[in-house]
Formats: C-alpha cells, sequence, structure tokens
C-alpha cells in the first residue's frame, strides 16, 4: 500500500502541473455572476466588498459538505444511486435538496444578487 | 437513529461498507471511471451554476431530464447487476446497502442544508472536482471549504438529531 501510494503521489502531482488557460467569468460564470459581475468582467471573486461576495465566494461550498455529510449522500449518492435503488431515505434527501434548493432560489439569492 | 457507524456514511457514492484492499490495477480501472463520470458532466453541463438555477426557477427541462434519466438507467443497470450476479473489479458483490430511515430527521435536515448550499453555489461535490479540471481553479476553495464541512459535521455529530 505505501509503495502504491509512493507511485501514484508523484503522477498525482504531476496533473496539478497541467494548465488550463485562465479565463474572465465575463458574469455568466458560477464564480461570478449577476449584472455587477458582468460589469466588471467577473473580477469579483477577486475583489469582494458588494452584497454579491457571499454568493460568489465558493466557500459558500461550506453547506454543501456539512449537508452531504449529515444527510449521508448527495445528488449522485441520493439522487442518482438511491432512487434507483428504490430507497425511502433516499427519496426524503432528496425532497430536502430541492425544497432547500428552492428556499435558496427563492428567499436568498434575491437579495444577493437581485432578480436576473 | 442514534448510532451511525462510519462504515454507513456512503459519501457521495455508493461503494462497499468493508473496505477492499486497494490494488495498483485497481487505481486505473477507477481512474477511468473518474475520466468518464468528469466528462459526462462536463458534456451535461451540470457543472454549470446557470443550468442548476434553470432548474430551480422551472425555466428548462434539462436538469430534470439528465436526473431522471441517469436514474432510470441507474435502476436498469442495478437491476441488470443484481441478476447477473456481478463482482466488481476487487472481487466482492455489488450491493448497495438498505438506508435506514429512522426519524428521517438526518436525511430532511442534511438534504436541506445540502439543497441551500447547491442553489447558492450552483455545484455539487461530483462537478466540483470537473470544474477544477474546466480550469476554474477558484474552485480549490471550494472543495476546500466543502471539506471543512464535512469535518464541522463530525464533530458536531453527537449534538445533531438524527
Amino acid at each position: 500500500m505505501n509503495q502504491t501510494v509512493k507511485r501514484v503521489f508523484p503522477v498525482a502531482l504531476a496533473f496539478l502541473l497541467i494548465v488550463n488557460s485562465s479565463f474572465a467569468t465575463d458574469g455568466y460564470f458560477l464564480t461570478g455572476y449577476g449584472t455587477k459581475q458582468q460589469g466588471q468582467g467577473g473580477a469579483g471573486v477577486a475583489k469582494p466588498g458588494d452584497s454579491l461576495a457571499g454568493a460568489t465566494n465558493p466557500a459558500g461550498l461550506f453547506l454543501v459538505g456539512f449537508g452531504t455529510a449529515y444527510a449521508g449522500g448527495c445528488t449522485s449518492g441520493h439522487a442518482i444511486s438511491g432512487l434507483a435503488n428504490f430507497e425511502l431515505p433516499s427519496l426524503v434527501a432528496v425532497v430536502g435538496f430541492f425544497s432547500g434548493g428552492l428556499a435558496a432560489t427563492c428567499f436568498i439569492l434575491p437579495f444577493v444578487i437581485g432578480r436576473l | 437513529m442514534t448510532e451511525t457507524s462510519v462504515a454507513e456514511f456512503q459519501g457521495c457514492g455508493a461503494g462497499s461498507a468493508d473496505q477492499p484492499e486497494v490494488r495498483p490495477a485497481f487505481l486505473v480501472v477507477y481512474l477511468l471511471l473518474g475520466i468518464a463520470f468528469g466528462v459526462v458532466l462536463t458534456r451535461s453541463e451540470v457543472h454549470s451554476w446557470f443550468r442548476i438555477q434553470e432548474m430551480f426557477r422551472f425555466q428548462s427541462f434539462r436538469m430534470y431530464g439528465i436526473i431522471g434519466s441517469a436514474i432510470a438507467t441507474a435502476a436498469v443497470s442495478l437491476w441488470l447487476i443484481k441478476l447477473a450476479g456481478l463482482k466488481s473489479v476487487s472481487g466482492e458483490r455489488i450491493a448497495i446497502p438498505r438506508k435506514k430511515l429512522g426519524s428521517g430527521i438526518q436525511y430532511a435536515a442534511g438534504g436541506t442544508i445540502f439543497g441551500l448550499g447547491w442553489a447558492l453555489t450552483g455545484a455539487c461535490p461530483g462537478p466540483l472536482f470537473a470544474l477544477v479540471g474546466n480550469g476554474v481553479s477558484v474552485m480549490i476553495v471550494a472543495i476546500v471549504s466543502a471539506v471543512v464541512g464535512t469535518w464541522l459535521y463530525g464533530w458536531a455529530r453527537p449534538k445533531l438529531p438524527h
């Protein structure tokens, strides 16, 4: 096992060296959306300072990590594998995913990014 | 549910609870399957914040179609796997352990928290890595953040209702 790690780790590190061309988000991509981001060419992540900071900050994924651990699965584990296996707990979790998502879309995002 | 062993926690996928021995040959299979998954996530655009917003605003059938067809494919695959009694690369039988509903609070509360984060950031654990591969390197922050969330759950676990 230790040998395996020693062999695989340098390869994994080498993958990190493959660099893609960087691009501005133009206000349309996940890391910078909304009208203000659009105006700034998606530079808002580099210079937070308005109400958008909360939503464009990728650290918001904290909730996803916590929720995945709490519910014991994510969209792949519960929605796809779980529902395909006809599991009631997965259905409860998926209803939760969707109601949480709807709540965020209807009640939180309008305050953060304005109406799209 | 008062006791949930760590082995019961499946994370994002649905692997087997007992840890099989990892051999380099398996790693190649895992790598190839992972690459295929990443390609599918990217080509189907489920890693896009806008696709997920479209879904939550009921403006497009796209995401529902993708998830629905994925469930149908998975259900048929699972049925065929059970029928043929297929084994995984490491030799154990492929079976998704049944989950216990218990009080259901775990699934309802955890699911809702997940959903809040899902709609806000427009990413779930799988596409995160696909996004990094797409060159959105800022998503490394998101991965660290998700790991911190998972870690905090581990810390708060005894205090939370399940």
